[in-house]
């Protein structure tokens, strides 16, 4: 038995090994997943982590040399320097700090939208996909119809109906994100029902849910990775726009988007105040683009991706 | 008959995606918070006055009453009156709506120039210095977010270097000169994002045909590299490339809203803001689904075209 | 055609290496590859699939694409060496004196041109002639290829024509500039076997016309019987044997061309296990020390595993152009087919009580996608416009017995009706009507899970064995899911059982714990049948489960499903478009066209006059691999009709070269008993007498193709 769980570990390295070697020899997946992993670092140890209900702040160090809220009007546009690495902005507050604050909204919003955007997305595309005929049509005339708006419109248009705030923001851009993963997912889908190990999964007698769980969903994985990637990416501009037009999150939250909104009136005079945030969206967002664009060059994906 | 059957089906999806992008945009205003009768009569009205006039406007009807009404007006062309500027939602439109589409159709035909030889070039000098480099500056222009890119245009090209105005709209009908003088930067910013998109579409659409049996065989009889792919390449790689482009004009619509914001350039994208920040249920309803048609229309004529571009589709066929 | 010392050849290969940069280093396709060929002579270039048999066609036109090089070699054509020529030089050889006949019609063309803009585009790239004398060239080229009506189909684009039409459109593309030399990929490989003899014919002829000089690139060695002077055999990456096309068929000097022989099962032959090779072709990234065939080699001695690859040398005492690369060449006598030990076909328990039985069995599918897809605008006969609702009949009324321990085949060509008529039986799709008894169920009457139940009795294996196992599972994963599924095993006792079956199968016990993508074709083909095995199953329908495969590889495969027959008391559906696979392993066998059966009997009986017509040209249009035998090949005119719009009448009479008239254009001819036998029936007008005679090949050859 031992030997047999050892070939397993050993089977496994072989099957994972491939993509692992590839993935390695990939420059974009690694730059890009070393932007994410900086960047989630940031996101998490950047401030005090305030564990919501429980009351429960944990902070085992801090990233921000100053308080990102903390105003000081003497200190007010002072260039970069060695004290304030990316300046300040009009109110005296040190932007690096505000920088390294912004990323846990950037990442909190591109990551949680789209989490909840795979869930219901892949559901109703790998549904479609598999049933097709009725179910297929009327699950994708509605993700059209979805489509049809321009995600920023259609972003906006929620955030505004059910007020601004983080968590409406993440609803709505989950929303506006589900059709393109369930039209990623569909196609996955389809490319794999026509396989032959469907079939047979039929011919063995396996119920629906079987089937789409087990044998079409892990192998539309690789699809799914790269558009959620992209979209993440995506998402991330979006926010950037919604908390330029003052309709995602609110003040006196920091986010990079905000910060250019604020900025902006100082360019002239202080361009680093929105030169900063605009290199952080821009780093963030060619991190996410570049690891999908390498998952894309390893995985091959079947479907079609939607840029 | 098989492309007019193709065109039928495709008008056919497009009025039931139609249907149901009406029933979106209706569903979506209506959760909006806020009594839209006090809104126009404001905060000394009496309930006896909000409830005359919510009969009047029919809100206090079941809502698939008020949806059907609704569509009935869209129907006739009566998209209801403005709350806040108190004339014809479809005035307004009809007045702001050109703008947009001169913003639109300018950036698109500004990023379709561009992008479609540079992808060509890519594609076919694929991993030379001249392909890694072209393919870099298309990921920045899809990694940075389009106001930016319009705030970088203002710094740049108005601030810093001078000579074009930093926000403004002039009609073409009075003063062409300068109505291009304030076209050009807002067009080239929303450009530049468009451009990244069609340009890599267009070089990974262009690799995958050059793979083809097709390719090798037109290589096989002696043409050319160059006759190769203007000749046989391009025309397939066309096809999917027509939707992306149909698909960037609708995205063009999107980064209208927030462009235009920085432009401060009157057309359709202001217009929903303001509608936004307004609550104005009924200019909001009629600017989104107008936005949400273009889209579809513009779909619409993709398929259209790609159909004509196509022969397997023009005269039907055994595939 | 026989070869002429005095003369240079046209073409010289000399030493040819062509290699691939792959992530895992340099793998070399083609290595060291020489021969020769002269003027109006055809030599075929035959081998199994990763051989480097079109890699050696691409290197002789300079079409190799990077991520491949040219590594070294030369290629005289007419006394110049092409690899040293420019770009520039090479595009004016390339269509002008080297034409290539692709290998896939489907794909070759241009999707968006015009035939004719493909044609014409060649013509004017090296005549110096302007647009209308190019378009009257093409025309004639076309005319020449027989594709009728050239004048209009010109104008027309690819996807209006047929398969076969479409090859002849490459192939008028091929001779427009009167080239010296064609290069002809798998001419036929993609095409079914009626469109394949025709193909093959008219390249016959076309060779005799214009005396031009062709290298024939196939796996099918019938192909290179019916069609070459002179034959190269390759093998990893290899040139192991050339010479005659007589003296390799009678007498092969190489271990390995004797093999590929004997591994094909051959129409009217005696039906013995197949002399089947273990193993598959080497990894080329990780070649042997000796001959790279020594491992595989039933002649192979301790001093073929050292010692680097055999070279090509003329083989002693072998007629002249006998070349062989073996160390024990001249020590071996291959005249004779190998055997093994246990040649003789095991005895079969066949019974008379029916496992299936099917009657008129239909299954119509809806045309096109989507709810208003089937929906389509036409025109009335009065000109008005209508909405039709159109329908394919893909099996129109078809109706079979199954006994146990029996193997019946469904054999026809692509688009009859054959994997449809597996799908359905099965209950995979829903029939359209139509009664289905299993094992005494009438599956038609079931309700969804009573059939999931009783799917554990059939099993089904596919033509792809690839996609037929899920690449996220291992092997035991896949096998163990069935047994848990129908309570046959679990934990240990269902690991050994796998391990058991794995092995019966001809794979090692350890091999459970891989993904399906560690395996080769073949074992994954082996790990498809385990799979079918593990639920214990009464009826395994097998769609196509060699088609995918090598020759070689094949036969382990056929010989592994007659071995099992027994052991597991299994009853077989065969679904094939090769005919003699479906001769070789069936006992019963119905011939399908256009959703309906022609004729259905023992092979016996099918395959021996009197024939349904239809038969008669399926069998007829074989290439047999034997250059000895003479072939009569009955060409059946056009194409086969739209299953959408079938015919009037018997379904085959818009083709039949015996056609009686207005009866079988009214009349759908009924499944008659011949000679009183109910088990032997056919469904045609013609009398038994009729059915019997032979054809003449000018009665069949008379009439031109039909658009």
């Amino acid at each position: 038995m031992s030997t047999n769980r050892f070939q397993l570990t050993e089977e496994r390295k072989a099957h994972y090994g491939r993509f692992i070697r590839q993935f390695r020899n990939n420059q974009k997946a690694v730059i890009g997943l070393g932007i994410i992993v900086v960047l989630f670092f940031v996101a998490i140890f950047a401030q005090k982590i305030v564990v919501p209900y429980i009351d429960v702040t944990i902070q085992p160090f801090s990233l921000v040399p100053h308080d990102p809220e903390a105003t000081n009007v003497q200190n007010r546009e002072q260039a970069p320097s060695m004290e304030y690495l990316m300046g300040t902005d009009n109110l005296g507050r040190d932007i690096f700090s505000r920088v390294l604050a912004g990323a846990r909204i950037s990442v909190l919003v591109g990551f949680t939208s789209i989490s909840i955007a795979m869930i219901f997305g892949t559901t109703i595309g790998i549904v479609a996909g598999y049933y097709q005929g009725l179910v297929d049509e009327g699950l994708m005339r509605a993700m059209d119809a979805m489509m049809s708006f321009p995600p920023i419109l259609l972003a906006l248009t929620i955030v505004a109906v059910m007020e601004p705030n983080l968590v409406n923001l993440i609803l709505a851009l989950a929303f506006v994100y589900t059709p393109f993963i369930a039209r990623v997912a569909r196609s996955a889908a389809l490319s794999v029902r026509n396989e032959s190990f469907v079939e047979a999964a039929v011919a063995r007698g396996e119920s629906d849910t079987y089937i789409i769980f087990r044998e079409v969903l892990p192998n539309c994985v690789g699809p799914l990775l790269v558009q959620g990637s992209i979209n993440i990416a995506f998402t991330m501009l979006l926010e950037a726009s919604l908390s330029f037009l003052g309709l995602g999150v609110q003040p006196p939250t920091s986010s990079w988007g905000l910060m250019i909104n604020q900025g902006w009136a100082f360019m002239g005079d202080a361009p680093w105040l929105v030169f900063f945030p605009a290199l952080a969206i821009a780093t963030a967002v060619i991190g996410f683009n570049l690891l999908g664009d390498g998952l894309r060059d390893v995985l091959d994906p079947k479907g079609e991706i939607i840029e | 008959m098989a492309f007019v059957n193709y065109l039928l089906k495709r008008f056919g999806f497009m009025l039931v995606t139609l249907f149901l992008v009406t029933l979106i945009t209706f569903g979506l205003t209506k959760i909006l918070p806020g009594n839209v009768a006090l809104l126009i009569l404001g905060p000394n009205a009496t309930e006896a006055s909000i409830a005359q006039l919510e009969a009047q406007l029919g809100l206090d009807q079941p809502l698939y009453v008020q949806y059907v009404d609704w569509v009935a007006g869209l129907l006739s062309g009566d998209m209801g009156m403005s709350l806040r500027y108190n004339v014809p939602v479809f005035d307004l439109i009809a007045l702001r709506l050109p703008r947009s589409l001169l913003l639109a159709v300018t950036a698109t035909i500004i990023s379709v120039t561009l992008s479609i030889p540079l992808g060509i070039i890519a594609a076919v000098r694929k991993n030379t210095p001249a392909d890694l480099t072209a393919s870099m500056l298309a990921f920045i222009g899809l990694s940075l977010p389009i106001f930016l890119w319009g705030l970088v245009f203002i710094y740049v090209f108005a601030l810093t270097l001078g000579g074009f105005p930093t926000r403004g709209y002039v009609s073409p009908m009075v003063d062409p000169i300068a109505s291009i003088h304030h076209l050009i930067l807002p067009a080239s910013a929303m450009g530049v994002a468009l451009t990244a998109y069609i340009m890599r579409m267009t070089r990974s659409s262009m690799i995958d045909e050059l793979s083809e049996d097709y390719v090798e065989f037109a290589r096989s009889k002696g043409l050319s590299e160059r006759a190769v792919v203007l000749r046989h390449a391009l025309k397939n790689a066309a096809i999917p490339v027509i939707t992306v482009v149909a698909f960037q004009f609708s995205y063009a619509f999107g980064g209208v809203v927030v462009l235009e914001e920085v432009f401060s350039w009157p057309g359709i994208g202001r217009l929903t803001l303001t509608a936004i920040e307004n609550r104005d249920i009924p200019l909001l309803q009629g600017s989104i689904i107008v936005i949400a048609l273009i889209y579809m229309l513009s779909n619409f004529l993709a398929d259209t075209f790609y159909a004509y571009v196509d022969p397997r589709i023009r005269y039907g066929g055994s595939e | 055609m026989t070869t002429n010392a005095t003369t240079d050849p046209l073409l010289a290969v000399e030493s040819l290496r062509t290699q691939f940069k792959t992530e895992n280093g340099t793998i070399t396709a083609v290595d060291d590859v020489s021969f020769t060929l002269d003027r109006g002579e055809v030599m075929g270039i035959v081998g199994e699939s990763g051989a480097g048999k079109s890699v050696t066609a691409k290197s002789i036109m300079r079409l190799i694409d990077y991520p491949g090089e040219i590594a070294s070699g030369s290629v005289i054509f007419d006394g110049e060496d092409l690899l040293e020529c420019s770009e520039k030089e090479m595009q004016s050889v390339r269509g002008n004196k080297i034409a290539l006949i692709p290998q896939d019609p489907m794909t070759s063309l241009n999707p968006v041109l015009t035939v004719g803009q493909q044609i014409t585009e060649t013509i004017k790239l090296h005549q110096d002639v302007g647009e209308s004398e190019a378009r009257e060239i093409a025309i004639e080229a076309m005319a020449e290829v027989e594709i009728p009506d050239p004048e209009l189909r010109i104008d027309e684009y690819p996807h209006e024509f047929s398969g076969g039409m479409r090859q002849r459109v490459l192939i008028a593309i091929g001779l427009a500039c009167e080239p010296d030399l064609i290069i002809a990929d798998e001419p036929t490989t993609a095409l079914d076997v009626t469109t394949q003899a025709k193909i093959l014919e008219l390249l016959n002829d076309l060779r005799e016309t214009h005396n031009v000089s062709i290298l024939m690139i196939t796996h099918n060695l019938g192909v290179v019987a019916q069609t070459c002077d002179r034959v190269g055999v390759m093998y990893a990456g290899n040139l192991i044997e050339t010479g005659e096309v007589e003296a390799i068929f009678n007498q092969p000097r190489h271990p390995y061309t004797r093999t590929l022989i004997d591994a094909i099962p051959e129409v009217g032959a005696d039906r013995n296990r197949l002399y089947a090779l273990g193993g598959s072709m080497p990894n080329l990234q990780s070649l042997p020390d000796g001959c790279n065939f020594a491992d595989r080699c039933p002649h192979a001695t301790d001093d073929c595993h050292s010692g680097g690859d055999p070279a090509l040398e003329a083989v002693p005492d072998a007629p002249a152009g006998s070349h062989a690369a073996c160390f024990r060449t001249a020590e071996l006598d291959l005249s004779e087919p190998g055997t093994e030990t246990d040649g003789e076909r095991r005895h079969r328990t066949q019974t008379t009580e029916p496992l299936l039985e099917v009657t008129d069995l239909k299954k119509y599918f809806s045309a096109g996608d989507g709810l208003l897809g089937n929906l389509s605008l036409a025109r009335t006969d009065g000109g008005g416009l209508t909405l039709e609702r159109q329908y394919v009949k893909a099996v129109d009324g078809v109706s079979f017995t199954i006994n146990r321990g029996e193997t019946v085949g469904l054999v026809g060509e692509s688009g009859c009706g054959k994997s449809t008529v597996a799908r359905t039986v099965m209950q995979l799709l829903e029939p359209t009507d139509g009664e289905v008894y299993f094992d005494g169920h009438p599956l038609h009457e079931l309700g969804k899970s009573e059939i999931r139940s009783l799917r554990q009795e059939m099993q089904i294996i596919f033509q792809d064995p690839k996609s037929s196992l899920n690449p996220r599972k291992t092997v035991g994963q896949i096998i163990g899911r069935g047994m848990e599924k129908h309570n046959i095993a679990t934990g240990n006792e269902k690991r050994e059982r796998i391990e058991e079956l794995l092995e019966r199968v001809g794979l090692a016990a350890s091999d459970i714990d891989k993904y399906p993508h560690q395996f080769s074709g073949g074992q994954q083909q082996r790990i498809a049948i385990a799979n079918a095995l593990a639920v214990e199953p009464d009826l395994i329908v097998c769609d196509e489960p060699v088609s995918a495969l090598d020759v070689s590889v094949q036969a382990q495969i056929l010989n592994l499903l007659d071995d099992i027959q027994d052991e597991f008391d299994l009853s077989y559906l065969f679904i094939s478009h090769n005919i003699s696979v479906v001769q070789h392993i069936c006992d019963r066998v119905a011939v399908m066209y256009l959703g309906k059966i022609a004729e259905f009997g023992s092979v016996e009986q099918v395959f021996e006059p009197p024939y349904h017509p239809y038969t008669e040209s399926l069998l007829s249009a074989v290439p047999h691999p034997n250059p000895n035998r003479e072939t009569k090949r009955i060409l059946l005119e056009g194409t086969v009709p739209s299953p959408m719009d079938p015919p009037s009448g018997c379904p085959f009479h818009t083709r039949c070269p015996k056609k009686l008239g207005g009866e079988c254009e009214r009349d759908e001819p009924r499944a008659k008993p011949v000679d009183g036998d109910d088990d032997h029936t056919i469904a045609c007008h013609l009398s038994e007498a009729e059915m019997s005679e032979p054809l003449t090949h000018q009665q069949s050859n008379t009439t031109v193709e039909q658009p």
